[in-house]
């Protein structure tokens, strides 16, 4: 719990803001919900409520002199919803695709989702191959050395991470965070170009409350 | 012709069998459609489901007459004395462990042979009575064997079953005709005993002569011990076949005759626990029998049996059962125990259904059996059933389901539902409920339980002063106003209403916002996040979604805010207003004063000042909302709690009976005495001491209504605000 967070943006030092869209997915009980919030805000529950529908956090991260803010969607990974999901990483830059290590099946449903967002997101999407509950290492299915290769196939950013131990998760976030295009101009259109550009100064300021209270 | 399939949990393994099964059962259905209605037809075509035919030689004087009257009137559904009729034919449904020990006792008597080492197939026919007279010690050892191969396999474990009853399967099936007046007739004395409304069938039966038992068994190899101990525990726990046989039928010609009559009649009886009476099935049956093989049981698998027996404790204790199905028979959700391992009972349930609505069109409803009442709802392509043993009315029995079948919809909408079951008729549900929305279904039901607000339809609120309320509501109101795309705006604290701004054409029914409600308090992933769920309400729209925008205002997670808009595209505008209504309700201190209003919990019941007044709870019809007290001492433990609330929905229940509707009732039960009032502007149910005298009681509502009318502007939302 005490774990160091990732820094939050003080006003003071860096000089540029970037705003990114990014979603986990994968299928359920992989760990998506446990790993964000980790990461937001460096809980772990032992048992962690199923999400339904999709949850949305924010968190702000410093990377080199930009303010880099996070707005993570972190969805159901039920079969039910997974026509949704379109919707939520449609003008997402960036994916983590989360798989259980302890389980095959869920590294062969990561697998899917990847093509499916290399076909269907934007193009120059950032995707990370997160394989979660790395501290159940002695119940291990996948081989950290398949994933890798897989990964690397791919072009994905990969890690075993564990929400538990907290093991890698600022890593792959962070890892993300500084492979994402800095240029503001780019970063900002198209996080709201889709659905709604008329209220995205609105937007903007309002969010700027909620991350902070959220990384405290 | 007759015959009967179960179908147990299905194995890859079994599939094999299952063909050869249905190729049979297919044969034996052709045969039907070209000899008798449709009703046959159907059920043969639904494995897992229990078989009848009708037989229109003994039942012609009784059919006749009664159709006429049939096709006006409703259905006639009796279940009286362990028996189960419907438009005076009656049903019954094999057990197999049942069937065993009924069986056992006829085989023994009457010298049965049997094909051992086919070991698969065995049909049981009525011998001459002549035969049991020359009964060897050779025969009598045979069917010991058969005894102990029968019990051996039907006792293992086994991931399927099948059990057929056919008569028709043909040569490889080994035949046995026998004849059992005595017993038979014992039988049909101890039925016409314990039932007049049966009588007419049975002595029917005596005339004909011919009635006995045909039957013709098929049995799968890995017959699971699990399919006939439910059989038995359930409501439905023995059949029995009588069937009318030509005198001049052969062994050999018996089964092949295509034009054979068919099974006229099956007896319904239900396990003798469950019934007030005793069982006719029990004064046949063995009980050292059933010990034996029940011992055999426990030593072969020591664990199988005991989550038996947990099970068999589930299914008879006195909980109130609820059981959802799809169509053709599909489990998809129990309250208890494991929807696997009740695949018969749901077969059976789904036949029931079927049969009714196919015989004249009607609909099944309701079944009183003995204590237990069984009530349907089938909702295409949804079967709800509900079976309890506590007094309740059957309109409360049946919300319940309602709410069930809404919340299915919510989670899952109901075009959706459509879509996917004409598609693939046999889709399992289940791939779409994950615990998440089990949990929503189980917190409805036993949301039902416990809050008189979904069986009144009506909602509560959080008592608060009025310009407070209204301040909340303006804030909403004010900081939505403009946006089109947006419906309902409501905020809650601890599952009470707190305000409500929405849309002027659109009303939010009251059971949408239990579904709501439940949809909040289920799950604690709600909690630190903002979550962008679609909900279906089914009384707004059943066929499609609203985007559903959840967050907690504070941070001990005590007030919600549920945003709802048409639009999926929304979000970050929702999310905006929440950050706005958020921000303005700190400023003005009232997300402080909905927490004082929390803490405050008033209880009501002592602002009145009556000593004998324990509980009431009021309903203002025109407002769609009601207001309780709270629950003092003796009602404080869980067990008082639910006692005083079955009290309470059988007065509602009273009240609200169409066919018998009443405006007051006082009812003075063993440990508190009640008032339902149903008044045009109001609902009233009051609970006092039991010794609490009439003057007292109307002076006592007197204070109630005029206490409600003065604080009413705190106990209701008065105004609803609109964008």
């Amino acid at each position: 719990m005490s774990r160091a967070q990732p820094k939050p943006a003080n006003g003071a030092g860096p000089n540029r803001t970037c705003q990114f869209k990014m979603v986990l997915l994968g299928e359920s009980a992989v760990g998506k919900s446990s790993l964000v919030l980790r990461f937001v805000k460096g809980q772990f529950h032992e048992y962690q409520e199923s999400t339904i529908g999709a949850a949305f956090l924010t968190q702000t991260v410093c990377v080199d002199d930009t303010t880099v803010k996070l707005e993570l969607w972190d969805t159901a990974g039920q079969e039910r919803y997974h026509s949704l999901a379109p919707m939520y990483y449609r003008g997402a830059q960036a994916a983590i695709v989360v798989y259980d290590i302890t389980n095959g099946d869920t590294f062969s449903r990561a697998k899917v989702w990847v093509k499916e967002l290399q076909r269907q997101a934007a193009p120059n999407i950032v995707i990370a191959l997160a394989g979660n509950k790395a501290d159940l290492a002695q119940k291990r299915q996948i081989e950290i050395q398949d994933a890798q290769t897989y990964a690397e196939e791919n072009g994905l950013i990969f890690m075993e991470t564990s929400a538990k131990t907290a093991m890698n998760v600022n890593d792959i976030f962070m890892a993300i965070a500084k492979k994402l295009p800095k240029t503001p101009e780019q970063t900002r259109g198209p996080i709201r170009s889709e659905p709604i550009t008329v209220t995205s100064g609105q937007t903007n300021g309002a969010n700027g409350g909620t991350c902070c209270a959220g990384s405290k | 012709m007759k015959f009967m399939q179960r179908s147990g949990s299905s194995s890859k393994k079994q599939k094999a069998k299952l063909a050869t099964n249905q190729q049979q059962q297919q044969t034996s259905s052709q045969i039907t459609k070209s000899d008798y209605n449709a009703s046959v037809d159907f059920i043969a075509d639904h494995p897992g489901c229990w078989r009848l035919l009708e037989n229109e030689a003994v039942d012609k004087d009784l059919v006749s007459n009664d159709q006429q009257s049939n096709e006006i009137k409703h259905p006639t559904i009796i279940y009286k004395s362990s028996v189960f009729s419907i438009n005076n034919h009656s049903y019954t449904r094999l057990s197999f462990q049942n069937y065993n020990k009924k069986v056992e006792s006829y085989m023994s008597k009457y010298n049965v042979y049997n094909n051992q080492q086919n070991g698969e197939d065995g049909e049981l026919k009525q011998s001459d009575e002549e035969d049991n007279e020359q009964i060897t010690d050779e025969k009598l050892a045979t069917y010991a064997t058969l005894m102990k191969t029968i019990r051996k396999k039907f006792n293992k474990k086994s991931s399927s079953n099948i059990i057929t009853f056919d008569n028709s399967s043909g040569g490889k099936i080994s035949k046995r005709k026998r004849r059992r007046h005595k017993k038979q007739q014992q039988v049909n004395a101890t039925l016409l005993e314990s039932l007049p409304s049966f009588s007419s069938h049975n002595s029917n039966n005596e005339e004909e002569t011919e009635s006995g038992v045909f039957l013709n068994l098929q049995y799968d190899q890995e017959q699971s011990i699990e399919e006939g101990k439910l059989t038995s525990t359930g409501l439905i726990s023995e059949i029995i076949l009588q069937s009318p046989v030509p005198d001049t039928v052969d062994d050999e010609g018996a089964s092949n005759n295509t034009s054979y009559p068919s099974v006229n009649k099956l007896v319904y009886s239900t396990q003798p626990r469950m019934d007030d009476e005793q069982s006719i099935i029990t004064t046949t049956t063995s009980s050292n029998e059933h010990n034996i093989s029940k011992h055999q049981n426990d030593t072969r698998d020591i664990e199988e049996s005991f989550t038996e027996d947990d099970y068999e404790h589930i299914l008879k204790s006195d909980v109130k059962h609820i059981f959802i199905l799809s169509d053709n028979g599909k489990p998809v959700f129990t309250r208890y125990g494991d929807e696997e391992k009740l695949l018969t009972l749901m077969g059976v349930m789904q036949s029931l259904i079927s049969f009714a609505e196919i015989y004249n069109h009607n609909q099944l409803n309701y079944i009183k059996a003995g204590r237990s009442r069984v009530v349907f709802l089938h909702n295409k392509p949804l079967i709800f059933i509900l079976v309890t043993r506590l007094n309740e009315n059957y309109s409360c029995l049946l919300q319940q389901l309602n709410y069930c079948y809404y919340q299915i919809i919510s989670t899952l909408t109901l075009s959706r539902i459509k879509h996917k079951f004409e598609a693939q008729p046999n889709f399992d549900l289940r791939r779409w409920l994950s615990n998440a929305e089990k949990k929503l279904l189980h917190n409805i039901i036993d949301m039902y339980e416990t809050d008189h607000g979904m069986m009144m339809s009506c909602a509560k609120c959080l008592i608060m002063p009025l310009n407070i309320r209204s301040q909340i509501g303006l804030v909403m109101a004010q900081t939505i106003r403009g946006q089109k795309d947006m419906i309902f705006a409501i905020i809650l604290a601890h599952g009470h209403l707190v305000s409500i701004a929405r849309l002027k054409q659109y009303h939010l029914h009251p059971s949408d916002l239990h579904l709501l409600i439940n949809l909040v308090n289920s799950s604690d992933a709600f909690k630190d996040v903002e979550a962008w769920v679609p909900v279906c309400l089914p009384r707004f729209d059943s066929g499609g979604c609203l985007h559903t925008h959840i967050s907690y205002l504070d941070d001990a997670c005590d007030v919600c805010l549920i945003l709802m808009t048409v639009n999926a595209e929304n979000f970050h505008i929702l999310s905006d207003f929440k950050q706005t209504i958020t921000d303005k309700l700190k400023k003005n201190g009232l997300i402080g004063q909905i927490k004082i209003a929390l803490v405050r919990d008033r209880g009501l019941s002592d602002e009145i000042g009556c000593n004998q007044l324990r509980y009431f709870a009021y309903k203002s019809r025109g407002l769609s909302q009601y207001t309780c007290s709270k629950l003092l001492a003796p009602y404080t433990t869980k067990e008082q709690q639910i006692r005083l609330f079955d009290l309470i929905r059988y007065i509602y229940g009273r009240l609200h009976d169409p066919n018998h509707q009443l405006k007051i009732i006082y009812y003075a039960a063993e440990y508190e005495s009640l008032l339902g009032w149903l008044a045009p502007g109001f609902e009233l149910h009051v609970v006092f001491s039991p010794m609490v005298t009439l003057d007292t009681v109307t002076s006592c509502i007197d204070r109630i209504l005029a206490y409600i009318k003065r604080e009413e502007g705190q106990l209701f939302i008065m105004k609803c605000e609109y964008f």
